[in-house]
């Protein structure tokens, strides 16, 4: 099926990877949270601890770059489905992640029409989005920026020597983290299904 | 950014201010002619096309997007009017963006010997976005032209 220059792929399996990475990621990220609530987060950098942050980084970042590739594909696929009035590109829909200013509000602006544009591809403007959509943007900048100025603090004074209002930021960071990643994986499967749902050839 | 053309009706156009350089609709509500319908959801037109665009009006009309903004720059209506119009209120901020970041960096730098981050930010992005709205520009008024031998059919 294709509309325009789009043709439709199916993103099932990107989907589903992404999905269970988000999976993986809010685990994690729950695990470091309850144990830094358990043990005092001044004593969270124990043994092993270094080993378990870079694991938990590294799958970070794979879950970042499977995300954006399922956002690329289902912006592309909107638009095969007879959405063609998106805004952007699909490349440029990825792209606002990386650009500065405009990634503090495009990327919600793109998962929004992304998701609109999934439940009805002809008409999709009238269409209304979930505000879990917006809440999980919100908790995903808040989180990013908690984050940073966590890692910040932690370069200056070392891991193990940084204050503890650091490390009960990073706590904090950590908890909205999980809520974050919980409610993308919602939003992934959501507009997987409404997609595959309109493309009766696609299997999720 | 993209240009469009649809055929059909307005069914509805409800507008949400109008001011000297253009108007913006809450939304346009269009039947087009294969029975689907299509919305035009925070559209912008000049305001020479914004007051052809009533229920009933029928024809064709002529659409664009360019980066988040969305709007209608051209209609050829079944009553035979040709209306054509585009605001360039966004080429002029992005204009007046980069001429205030400049002048920013360059007085920093000059006084203090740093460039404000922000400022040097806006200073990048301004550019590719007059470009941007330009090439829409250009690129609904070639759509428009292109298009200028055709005449809606008659109801």
């Amino acid at each position: 099926m294709a509309e325009g220059r789009w043709t439709y792929r199916d993103a099932g399996g990107i989907a589903r990877t992404a999905v269970i990475l988000l999976y993986v990621d809010a685990a994690l990220s729950a695990l470091a949270a309850g144990t830094a609530l358990a043990i005092g987060p001044e004593n969270f950098w124990g043994d092993g601890v270094g080993l378990f942050q870079l694991a938990r980084f590294l799958i970070q970042i794979a879950t970042a770059i499977v995300v954006l590739i399922w956002l690329y594909r289902a912006n592309a696929n909107v638009r095969a489905l007879g959405a063609d009035d998106m805004m952007g590109s699909p490349g440029l829909g990825v792209g606002w992640f990386f650009i500065p200013l405009a990634n503090l509000f495009m990327p919600y602006m793109t998962v929004r029409d992304i998701w609109k544009a999934s439940a009805k591809p002809k008409d999709w403007q009238a269409e209304r989005a979930p505000a879990a959509i917006l809440i999980w943007w919100l908790l995903w900048i808040t989180g990013g920026i908690i984050g940073v100025i966590v890692f910040r603090i932690e370069m200056e004074y070392g891991f193990k020597t940084a204050p503890p209002e650091a490390l009960w930021l990073s706590l904090g960071s950590d908890l909205i983290w999980v809520a974050a990643s919980l409610l993308l994986a919602w939003i992934v499967r959501n507009v997987q299904a409404m997609q595959a749902s309109a493309w009766p050839a696609s299997v999720y | 950014m993209a240009t469009t053309i649809i055929d059909g009706t307005i069914e509805e156009a409800v507008i949400k201010r109008r001011r000297k350089l253009g108007s913006v609709f809450t939304r346009i509500l269009f039947r087009l002619d294969d029975g689907t319908t299509k919305t035009w959801a925070k559209a912008v037109a000049a305001n020479d096309v914004a007051d052809s665009l009533k229920p009933g009006t029928r024809g064709r009309f002529y659409l664009y997007t360019a980066i988040d903004h969305r709007g209608i720059h051209g209609l050829r209506s079944a009553d035979g009017r040709e209306i054509y119009g585009f605001g360039k209120q966004n080429e002029i901020v992005s204009l007046v963006i980069f001429v205030v970041s400049a002048l920013t960096v360059a007085l920093s730098v000059a006084a203090l010997g740093d460039a404000p981050l922000l400022a040097a930010i806006l200073l990048v992005l301004s550019i590719p976005m007059y470009f941007l709205y330009r090439n829409t520009r250009v690129q609904a008024e070639r759509q428009f032209q292109a298009d200028a031998g055709y005449r809606p059919p008659a109801a």
